[in-house]
């Protein structure tokens, strides 16, 4: 069956003899409970990483920003990877923490910095910034973290037995 | 080959492929395992269970 990578958990709840694929991106974002629940077995390193993007008048003062640990908001469909990365470029760029706050949306998020203006960057998977391009977003920060594909399944869970 | 994902496969009784970003790299990783997701020409994966 088919399903997106976000449903496959609950896919997994529903169907417990089953498994999954899921990237680091999503996994990454489950509550500590439930990736004891959902063990992650590392297959291959995909050709995508995490950015902060945004529009080019916004680039200047997202750094200004973050140079001065000045409250930030990120739109993003990855709040936990990107509280973690700005507080990794907050600590090699201010020396300090960086206060952020984290604008959930699904879709569509090139457009949130052009949007919503108090919006300062979005965080989100870039393969070859073609998108972001195309929407008029510049790479700001990139390679701030790796996206890695695994397999996934309930820790306990009948066994099916397939067999081919 | 990866022990681990034959066992998880063999132990599966159904599997969920990833749309988008994702799917080639899963099949691609199945088929280095020597499996050859059932029913991957078309959409469905739901192989044969046997318990």
């Amino acid at each position: 069956m088919v399903a997106r990578d976000t449903d496959t958990f609950t896919c997994l709840e529903g169907r417990p003899d089953g498994m999954g694929f899921v990237g680091t991106d999503v996994w990454n974002e489950l509550p500590s409970d439930r990736k004891q629940m959902f063990p992650f077995l590392k297959i291959a390193d995909l050709p995508v990483r995490l950015a902060f993007l945004t529009t080019e008048e916004k680039a200047g003062p997202f750094r200004r920003k973050l140079a001065r640990a000045e409250p930030l908001l990120i739109a993003t469909t990855y709040p936990v990877g990107a509280k973690v990365a700005i507080n990794g470029l907050g600590q090699q760029v201010a020396g300090r923490c960086v206060p952020v706050e984290t604008f959930d949306i699904n879709g569509s998020i090139e457009g949130a910095p052009a949007t919503f203006p108090q919006v300062d960057a979005v965080y989100d998977i870039v393969e070859s910034g073609r998108t972001a391009e195309e929407n008029g977003l510049e790479i700001v920060y990139d390679d701030l973290a790796p996206v890695t594909l695994g397999a996934v399944a309930l820790k306990e869970r009948p066994r099916a037995g397939r067999g081919n | 080959m990866n022990i681990e994902l034959r066992n998880l496969y063999d132990e599966s009784g159904v599997i969920f492929l990833p749309k988008g970003k994702n799917r080639d790299p899963a099949v691609e990783a199945l088929q280095a395992e020597g499996i050859d997701p059932p029913g991957f020409a078309g959409r469905c994966l739901h192989g044969p269970r046997r318990r």
